[in-house]
């Protein structure tokens, strides 16, 4: 953005009237998700609740979630033709499919807030009689603090949406977003492009600014609630989230594995470009770790909490463009930029309940004159390490499929995801498939390290 | 949680380490690549720099005569690349800007002159351009289809919308992708540059089409899998369908009063620094090895005659191209334009 403000050559062409537009639809449609997202995940963690192998459906469920969006959008393209919804085109359109695609997250943060702290409540009112649904409203009423963080985190995904309103969009599904991507590519109109960009990002925060002091301390213990005040077939929504997220993938396989055959046997290192995803995934991952670990730190003063919390994402080409202009080498620029990107997201969602819940115990221990090195070592370091490796995760995951941002700051083919684009610009759609079933599936890998290590962590922090 | 922290600094030291390592490793090659031979750097797309598409035969080819390294750099594209021109990093040429971008490209970027070498080019591609943007491919715009629905041939535009089913056609957004603007830049010639009669064009439009994309290839992606019968694509779309997968189910329609045309250009900035290398790279792009390779792995047109033997020609329908003098007005008064199309689809 700094080097934005120093290229600025252009007047800017904004009309009021184009830009109260979009942004109405922006937030219509960031709030239709929202409220979508939170009924069908709180539908899936229903049956998250009465399932035993609740990890299998959890990292099932949340896949479509991070997945390449371009490819579940033609998933759900598919789908929307079979169901004849040919013209439910817009923001109505846009807010089903971040439902159905977000809905696995959803149902897993919102069981992850039953399971911290309240299951020994729900096991008692269980026992004694209590009905489910009283059960489940008191729950969530308790855990409101929490639930409204999560709401934020899909509110924040869903307002700085790109490619399902570009796509799915149609006539009134456009949003700032891509009013402030077409000023740029259409009319070279940098400073219209920025302008917005900021104007968005300003009404985020704004919007968020009066919900950071209510976002305050809560306390976590870990339990599972009783299976019976689930309800069992709950959990084939997430399975429903996964099949219309990826049944289109699974077209053109063949072809796809046909073309891979071919282009081994040119001599192509497709190798070095899958290490270089790992790479880029491993190295985010860690700038996340690095900065949320930065952050506990400094916990809790709430300056850097609540700049993360407001953060809105910045357009993804504008950024690109100023990371390009540095001289830096490729894996720092992606890295960072990629961290600046997905942060904010992972941060709500997996960062920001574990810091909150630690308030209190921060505070008297510094009341009691411990220094912040050891309030940090000995308290906050070991209870927000498994929050801090499942923000890792997810940030790895977000990254290894990313390539927007990637081709404006490097240009060359560096990785997977990189390759696969230039295979979509090239007819070879179903080569780019198969390239990014090794993207997701790399990907997995490392999201699942670094939440099986999250989970080894957590069950030593429970002992 | 001594062991994940262990484990996490063996993954950080591990990535980092292979991070310095391909840094360094990448920064010795092109020091000792520097002593021996020039690096040339070419921005263009990534479909030409893939290992499927033009560019690999093409460096390859031009390195037995230059003595040079060759580096491809995808530029974005329209004005993502011409914002990275502006930044006046050392870039030796550019490939890829099409009719659309050149006068903004004119505008804001100085370039060296070039001069089109001694080959029996098409007319059609040195008239009305500028001397400093040499084309090396093209093709005629037009609706593709499988042929178990097919439009094989129509008057005109309106005649051709006429003929399509509703809800039948992907194509993609004019404010996001140059293709999308080439739709509209029809319309507006076929309606005599009258914004009223392009915005009724831009209705029947509107009628026809199933989804709007941001690029061609989601557009083309749904068209491919059946998720639309008609997509706005290139008239030698087919041609890649032929030659890759051996399907000769594909087709294009052939539109009588003529069909806009989508022309690539090559051009060598002022800020090059290999400015002789970029220029002959430039010229090398109109030989004939070049122009073979274009046809056979960018599945575009050649600009020079005689590159194509008959059978190959046959392959791809004669088209006429639409007059470009209503090019300029088109780029001055696009914002507009775009308005009001954008309005009568509404």
């Amino acid at each position: 953005m700094l080097w934005l403000l120093f290229h600025l050559d252009k007047y800017a062409t904004l009309s009021f009237s184009e830009l109260t537009k979009y942004t109405m639809q922006s937030l219509v449609q960031a709030s239709l998700s929202t409220v979508i997202i939170a009924l069908m995940g709180a539908v899936f963690c229903m049956g998250l609740i009465a399932v035993r192998n609740k990890k299998f459906w959890m990292s099932l469920s949340v896949l479509p979630a991070f997945a390449p969006t371009v490819f579940i959008v033609i998933s759900f393209q598919m789908w929307i033709d079979r169901f004849s919804f040919e013209n439910t085109e817009g923001l109505l359109l846009v807010s089903l499919v971040h439902g159905v695609m977000n809905l696995g997250l959803a149902g897993t943060l919102f069981y992850t807030v039953v399971e911290s702290g309240l299951a020994s409540q729900a096991n008692l009112a269980y026992l004694e009689g209590s009905s489910r649904l009283k059960i489940i409203v008191h729950l969530f009423r308790a855990k409101k603090k929490e639930i409204l963080l999560i709401l934020v985190s899909f509110f924040a995904l869903c307002f700085t949406s790109f490619a399902i309103p570009m796509i799915l969009g149609g006539k009134n599904g456009g949003t700032l977003e891509i009013l402030a991507y077409t000023r740029l590519s259409q009319f070279g109109d940098l400073t219209g492009a920025f302008l917005i960009s900021l104007f968005q990002w300003l009404i985020f925060f704004i919007l968020i600014k009066p919900l950071s002091g209510v976002l305050t301390f809560t306390q976590n213990s870990y339990e599972k609630p009783p299976t019976a005040i689930g309800i069992d077939w709950c959990k084939w929504v997430g399975l429903f989230a996964l099949v219309i997220s990826f049944g289109g993938m699974l077209f053109g396989l063949n072809t796809g594995w046909a073309q891979l055959e071919l282009l081994m046997s040119t001599g192509f290192g497709l190798f070095p470009l899958w290490l270089n995803s790992i790479l880029i995934s491993v190295a985010s991952a860690l700038a996340s770790f690095i900065i949320f670990m930065t952050m506990a730190y400094l916990w809790t003063d709430l300056v850097l909490h609540r700049f993360v919390i407001g953060f809105g994402s910045v357009s993804s080409v504008l950024l690109g463009l100023g990371f390009y202009s540095m001289n830096l080498p490729a894996l720092f620029k992606l890295s960072l930029g990629l961290c600046i990107l997905f942060f904010p997201l992972a941060y709500r969602t997996f960062g920001a309940p574990s810091l909150l819940s630690l308030g209190q115990q921060s505070e008297v221990a510094k009341l009691c004159g411990a220094k912040r090195s050891k309030v940090f070592l000995d308290i906050v370091y070991p209870q927000v390490l498994p929050s801090a490796l499942k923000l890792s995760g997810v940030v790895a995951f977000w990254v290894i499929g990313e390539y927007a941002f990637s081709s404006v700051v490097t240009g060359e083919l560096w990785n997977l995801a990189l390759l696969a684009k230039s295979f979509m610009t090239g007819y070879r759609l179903e080569l780019a498939t198969i390239l990014n079933w090794i993207i997701l599936l790399s990907g997995g890998l490392i999201f699942g390290i670094f939440f099986w290590s999250a989970d080894v962590c957590s069950r030593k922090l429970k002992l | 949680m001594k062991k994940t922290l262990f484990i996490l600094i063996i993954l950080a030291v591990m990535a980092s380490s292979y991070g310095v390592y391909s840094y360094f490793n990448k920064f010795n090659r092109a020091r000792n690549a520097n002593m021996v031979k020039p690096v040339l750097v070419i921005y263009t797309n990534s479909s030409f720099m893939n290992p499927f598409g033009p560019g690999p035969l093409i460096a390859q080819e031009f390195k037995k005569i230059c003595l040079c390294d060759i580096q491809y750099v995808d530029g974005g594209g329209g004005q993502v690349l011409i914002q990275k021109l502006k930044m006046n990093k050392a870039i030796d040429v550019v490939l890829g800007l099409d009719q659309i971008d050149l006068k903004e490209a004119a505008k804001y970027i100085k370039w060296n002159d070039l001069k089109p070498t001694n080959r029996n080019w098409n007319d059609v591609f040195l008239k009305n351009t500028y001397k400093t943007f040499l084309p090396y491919d093209w093709s005629p715009v037009s609706l593709v289809y499988k042929d178990t629905r097919k439009i094989e041939s129509a008057k005109n535009l309106r005649s051709l919308l006429g003929a399509l089913p509703d809800n039948s056609l992907s194509l993609q957004d004019p404010r996001q992708s140059n293709l999308g603007l080439q739709l509209v830049y029809w319309a507006f010639v076929e309606s005599g540059q009258d914004l009223d009669k392009m915005a009724e064009l831009a209705k029947l439009v509107a009628i026809k089409t199933k989804k709007v994309s941001s690029d061609w290839s989601a557009a083309y992606g749904l068209f491919k899998r059946g998720q639309s019968s008609f997509v706005l694509s290139y008239l030698t779309s087919p041609l890649y369908h032929i030659k890759a997968e051996n399907d000769f189910s594909y087709g294009s329609t052939v539109v009588q009063a003529g069909h806009p045309v989508q022309i690539e250009y090559a051009a060598v900035p002022k800020a090059c620094r290999s400015c002789g290398l970029g220029k002959r790279f430039v010229e090398f792009m109109s030989s004939d090895f070049v122009q073979k390779t274009l046809y056979e792995k960018n599945y575009m047109l050649p600009v020079v005659n005689g590159i194509l033997s008959d059978q190959e020609e046959s392959k791809t329908p004669k088209v006429k191209a639409l007059d470009t003098k209503a090019l300029d007005n088109f780029v001055d008064q696009r914002k507009e334009i775009l308005e009001r199309w954008t309005q009568a689809q509404n």
